[in-house]
């Protein structure tokens, strides 16, 4: 019965707000329908609308998929130390942050239905009834693995928040398990979408070690910087209270996954160009353009520099408190790893392709309106949950009959 | 579903059942029985019902009996199994269905076989990079055997030009455009080379690729549901991607066919060279190895050791593409 | 941590694999030994040839050359022959090589071999061989040529006649029959 009147409040809550909120949710309607619509085009033609071809196999979707798997991993940062260290700046965080893996997931999920040829033939994966070829495929750990972490990171902000509704403590015993098993598991689900391509030997660009630790490296950076302008976006719009102490330590830990991921980048240019091999054309290609072909060159250098101005601004002490260069920080941090992941990453491992021919990419409309639409279904779940989590949390939202 | 419902399921089946003998002559008589259409409800008589809500296509309840009999061969395509999980009688009814289905979309007669590896058998390709002279007379005849989709001239075989004294695959170019053979160049040709360890069957999430017995890597056009993971694993760039609709005008489909192999194929669903299953399962060359003016192409049972695969293996100097990698390409080259 | 451990474990049998400990080669060594393979220089042909004496347009040939034929004519001009215009030898300098270098002169419904030996149309490479003992070496084990229809036994190949013009044996340059699909340009 707690339960109906917890959905019916949530859903009361999610639909009730001023102008403002009304306004934002609305243009996040508009968006995923024109995504829908892009998409409908794409189902009914094939995905010849996009700008994929035999060459280069996987574009924006794929790209998006790996660069949120990063996002939702990097939820971690804040359960571990929240759950586990008892760190009382994190507890306050890390409701938004697990919004923030949620939305992720879904996010992710939706850019693998959008890439797949049949995605009405997806019940073949579904074991007993399918054909779940585990464990040889790194494609169905990462089918494991996502929607485990999905499963948990609902359930677990779930019953906290279902708790506080019915105006009780949470018991331990019964999530702390649930919690330590998700932080190893958010290392695995990044872990796993590295492997997915470290494992190709017909793609040199990917294949190789350190792949999965650069992943995490960049995920440990991107995701908490994402988390920390939500933090700060919730904490000039609602009376959620958030101390300078959070935002300090979370800017910490954006700080030093920056930095490595930085060094990672210098390790990974200088094995490609100290002596380039046919293996680095893919390198050559991304970097400095491979006989006349520069498509992505922009991009690259973009993102070098938004990371290493970010990384720069986030490493000077003083520089990193002030919350006009932090934030602008943080953005370019999130935007450069978003490249990093995508157009420097995903799209020049098939760039030239194992035959060594050279054709480019370059995403359509409908891509990029599909990619859009599913980024506002993402931005819409994470600010439902929100929506929701944060009464609860202050102590507005309570079950019918029970102690404010 | 209810006692009276059924009854009434039961009776349109034979209504459609009934006119098949008349264009299809008995082709789905026996295929399409009550039973089976039943047992593709599904056992729980509750929930069958929904399902027919949820799923079937309007056609299903209304429409002339072609279209329903459309409707129904589409609904038992689409729950049916991965293609190595049938068995022979699921074999033959989706064969049934499927030769049913062009023949009433397209007016297409084909036919559609199952044959299944040949004993001791395990094919071989050696490609004469001698005597490759750039014709892509194997090309055509590719696409031809295979209805490779005409609108987008997809094609499995890809014919390099290489500048004499360099091996390196840079150094190709596949689109050359102009009279063959060019001065100073060589030509190499690639397509699947059925890998006896091939990456792309490892990274299929849902098993549609595999390799058969006879050493062919073949995918279950139904059952893939267009990942592309193949694609991006694979080494030899061999597989190729439905982008859209396929289209082969009926009188250039060539109607034998494998259900492995040459059958016709629909959006989002991946393809490659089968080394022609349809052909070499039957004893037949490879279309590609018939079509070569030039004697480039020799296909072989590897498992044969007075086969002309074998003779080349142990007197030519032979090499494969990446060797290094440990896919055991099944396709050597050599030169005189 | 221990499930990662295990994970990798598990992943590790997977790359390793039961069944790739042997390579291919031993694989088919194991199965069907080389040694096994009957010799292809013992002379004893292990292959049927396609015919070729009756797809040529006018045999017999002695139809016409009923008592052989005489050398400087056919050293004549295409343009300045009576017959046979159409052919030009371009197979070897002509201190090599003349017309009877193969054609019998005194019997010109064969073939001889620089032995002086007759041979059938239907065995040219008896006659070929006489100079491209390696091509014909290649051509008796599989190396080289044609194989017809099928790769099953009984074997057939191609007559070397059947792909080379004797008179022009080279493969003449020409527009190849289709071309590659060029994907999408983008600026």
């Amino acid at each position: 019965m707690t339960l109906i009147y917890f959905l019916r409040d949530a859903l009361r809550e999610a639909t009730s707000g001023g102008r403002k909120y009304h306004l934002w949710m609305g243009a996040l309607t508009l968006v995923m329908l024109t995504g829908a619509y892009a998409y409908s085009i794409q189902f009914r033609e094939g995905l010849g609308v996009t700008g994929m071809t035999d060459h280069v196999s996987w574009g924006l979707y794929i790209s998006n998929f790996t660069f949120l798997v990063g996002v939702a991993a990097a939820a971690v940062m804040l359960v571990m130390p929240a759950y586990i260290l008892h760190d009382v700046d994190f507890k306050r965080a890390v409701m938004l942050g697990e919004g923030v893996a949620v939305s992720a997931v879904v996010m992710c999920l939706c850019f693998v239905m959008a890439d797949m040829g049949g995605p009405h033939r997806g019940w073949h994966l579904i074991p007993v009834i399918g054909y779940f070829n585990w464990p040889q495929s790194m494609l169905t750990w990462d089918v494991i693995v996502l929607n485990g972490y999905l499963a948990l990171n609902l359930l677990i902000p779930f019953y906290i928040l279902f708790s506080h509704y019915r105006n009780r403590d949470p018991n331990p015993t019964l999530y702390v398990p649930f919690v330590i098993l998700s932080v190893f598991w958010a290392v695995s689900i990044h872990l796993v979408t590295a492997f997915l391509y470290a494992g190709l030997v017909a793609r040199p660009f990917w294949n190789s070690a350190l792949m999965g630790p650069r992943f995490l490296a960049s995920a440990f950076a991107a995701g908490p910087a994402l988390i920390l302008l939500a933090l700060a976006v919730i904490r000039s719009q609602t009376s959620f209270a958030i101390e300078d102490t959070t935002i300090r330590k979370l800017s910490l830990v954006i700080t030093v996954a920056a930095q490595i991921n930085l060094i990672m980048l210098g390790c990974e240019v200088f094995k490609e160009f100290y002596w380039p091999s046919e293996h680095s054309a893919s390198a050559v290609y991304l970097f400095f353009g491979h006989h006349g072909h520069h498509a992505l060159n922009p991009w690259i250098w973009t993102s070098i520099a938004m990371n290493v101005v970010a990384t720069g601004i986030m490493t000077v002490h003083s520089a990193r408190r002030c919350h006009h260069l932090l934030y602008p920080a943080c953005v370019l941090l999130f935007t450069a790893i978003w490249i990093e992941k995508g157009m420097g990453l995903i799209v020049p491992g098939f760039i030239p392709s194992p035959l060594g021919e050279l054709v480019e990419y370059m995403p359509t409309w409908i891509e990029v309106a599909v990619t859009l639409g599913i980024w506002a279904t993402g931005l819409f779940v994470f600010t439902v949950l929100v929506r929701v989590a944060l009464p609860i949390e202050l102590g507005r939202l309570r079950a019918p009959g029970t102690n404010r | 579903m209810s006692g009276g419902a059924k009854a009434w399921f039961q009776s349109w089946l034979r209504k459609w059942n009934g006119p098949a003998g008349g264009c299809g002559a008995g082709l789905l008589s026996k295929s399409i029985g009550r039973r089976d259409a039943l047992k593709m409800l599904g056992g729980g008589a509750a929930a069958s019902g929904a399902v027919v809500n949820a799923f079937a296509p309007v056609n299903l309840l209304s429409g002339s009996s072609e279209e329903r009999e459309k409707a129904v061969i589409d609904w038992k395509e689409f729950f049916k199994t991965n293609y190595r999980l049938m068995n022979d009688r699921e074999r033959a009814d989706t064969i049934e269905r499927l030769e049913r289905k062009y023949k009433l979309e397209r007016n297409l007669d084909v036919k559609i076989s199952t044959a299944g590896p040949l004993p001791n058998v395990l094919y071989g390709y050696a490609f004469n990079l001698s005597k490759c002279k750039g014709y892509r007379e194997c090309i055509r005849a590719c696409i031809q055997e295979n209805n490779q989709d005409r609108a987008s001239n997809m094609q499995y075989i890809r014919i390099f030009e290489k500048p004499m004294g360099s091996m390196s695959v840079e150094s190709g170019d596949a689109r050359y455009y102009h009279e063959v053979p060019a001065e100073g160049h060589f030509y190499m040709g690639t397509q699947c080379f059925q890998c006896d360890n091939p990456p792309c069957v490892r990274v299929c999430p849902t098993g549609a690729t595999w390799k058969e017995q006879d050493g062919i890597v073949v995918i279950d056009y139904d059952w893939c549901i267009g990942c592309r993971y193949c694609q991006a694993a694979c080494p030899y760039w061999a597989r190729r991607f439905n982008w859209k609709e396929p289209t082969v005008p009926n009188e250039e489909v060539n109607p034998n066919q494998h259900y492995l192999g040459n059958r016709l194929r629909k959006k989002g669903v991946m393809e490659k060279c089968t080394y022609c299953i349809q052909r070499t399962r039957q004893g037949r060359l490879p279309a590609c190895a018939e079509a070569c003016p030039t004697g480039a192409r020799t296909f072989g049972n590897l498992l044969d050791p007075g086969s002309e695969i074998r003779y080349i293996l142990a007197h030519k100097k032979v090499f494969r593409l990446k060797e290094d990698l440990n896919t055991e390409p099944k396709f050597w080259y050599y030169m005189d | 941590m221990t499930i990662q451990f295990f994970a990798i474990l598990l992943l590790a049998c997977i790359g390793c694999g039961s069944e790739h400990h042997m390579s291919l080669m031993e694989k088919i060594e194991r199965a069907a030994p080389a040694a096994a393979a009957p010799a292809t220089d013992s002379g004893v042909r292990l292959f049927s040839v396609l015919s070729r004496q009756d797809k040529l347009a006018h045999f017999p040939c002695r139809g016409c050359h009923t008592d052989g034929f005489n050398l400087s004519a056919a050293a004549k001009r295409p343009q300045e022959r009576r017959s046979h215009w159409d052919v030009e030898l371009r197979h070897a300098p002509a201190d090599v090589m003349t017309c009877a270098t193969c054609h019998d002169y005194r019997d010109l419904n064969h073939l001889n071999k620089n032995n002086g030996e007759a041979v059938s149309f239907d065995e040219p490479s008896a006659v070929c061989r006489s100079c491209h003992f390696q091509q014909f070496k290649d051509w008796s084990g599989g190396a080289h040529g044609k194989q017809f229809k099928s790769w099953t036994p009984p074997r057939v190949r191609y007559n070397c006649t059947t792909c080379h013009n004797p008179h022009r044996p080279a493969f003449q340059k020409r527009w190849p029959v289709t071309y590659p699909s060029v994907p999408r340009r983008y600026p």
